[in-house]
């Protein structure tokens, strides 16, 4: 075991706070968006994000419970780090929708 | 897996393995400051509907409350810039994912509260002025 497994769930239990925080504020952004006269469809996009976050939370999963062969660290050494390229992916996508979604907003309620 | 500790902070990895871990740990300190980003649009939202409708929304809090995941990816960007560090580990990961974990929740309080605030469920505070 990693000597900071536990901080590692830390991490992944925060991740699935955000989740709910991104699903709430998506709710918000459905009401604002009807205030303003825009599309509330937008507020989709946060839901995206959220899916994303759920993805990478799943992919960091994987890699903090990954065995994987003892005899050949380097191997499990790149296969944490393929894995962890996806959990970044994933990640940066959530927070691009997060970011889009929430700018979007942000201009349009600002003129 | 102690080993994998002392792997991921010692150097000596090859390089397409570096390469891989230097990747995926500058993609999550992007998207950590991305989501603190989004957060804070919402806090500037919160801060517009307050002054538009004279609702309080405590924006403050908002603003306030995802600080500690820009300091995640701080601390992570700093690990690999000083130290060389592809994944927190030992103190530093206690300190960097609590303080995700703390913002998270205080983030989610937060935003829980705007959305009560907008739906018209929370009680009107002494002083506050009325809405129409």
């Amino acid at each position: 075991m990693v000597k900071t497994l536990f901080a590692e769930y830390l991490f992944v239990t925060g991740e699935i706070v955000l989740i709910i925080a991104l699903i709430v504020f998506g709710l918000i952004l459905k009401k604002l968006l009807r205030l303003l006269r825009k599309p509330s469809i937008f507020w989709i996009i946060l839901l995206a994000s959220s899916f994303f976050m759920l993805l990478a939370m799943v992919f960091h999963f994987i890699s903090i419970s990954e065995t994987g062969s003892i005899e050949d660290p380097v191997d499990l050494m790149r296969n944490l780090g393929r894995i962890g390229i996806l959990e970044g992916i994933t990640l940066l996508v959530s927070a691009v929708f997060a970011v889009l979604a929430g700018g979007m907003y942000f201009r349009w309620s600002h003129r | 897996m102690v080993f994998l500790t002392q792997v991921i902070t010692a150097g000596g990895l090859p390089q397409d393995v570096q390469q891989l871990w230097t990747i995926k740990t500058w993609v999550a300190v992007v998207a950590a400051v991305l989501l603190w980003m989004s957060f804070l649009f919402l806090g500037l939202a919160a801060k517009n509907y307050e002054k538009v409708l004279r609702k309080a929304t405590e924006w403050q809090f908002l603003i306030i409350a995802p600080s500690g995941i820009l300091v995640y990816a701080i601390i992570q960007a700093g690990l690999v810039i000083l130290a060389g560090k592809y994944r927190l580990v030992g103190f530093a990961a206690y300190i960097g994912y609590g303080l995700f974990l703390i913002s998270s929740i205080i983030t989610v309080i937060g935003v829980l509260r705007f959305y009560r605030v907008i739906m018209g469920k929370r009680k009107k505070r002494h002083g506050e002025v009325r809405n129409g």
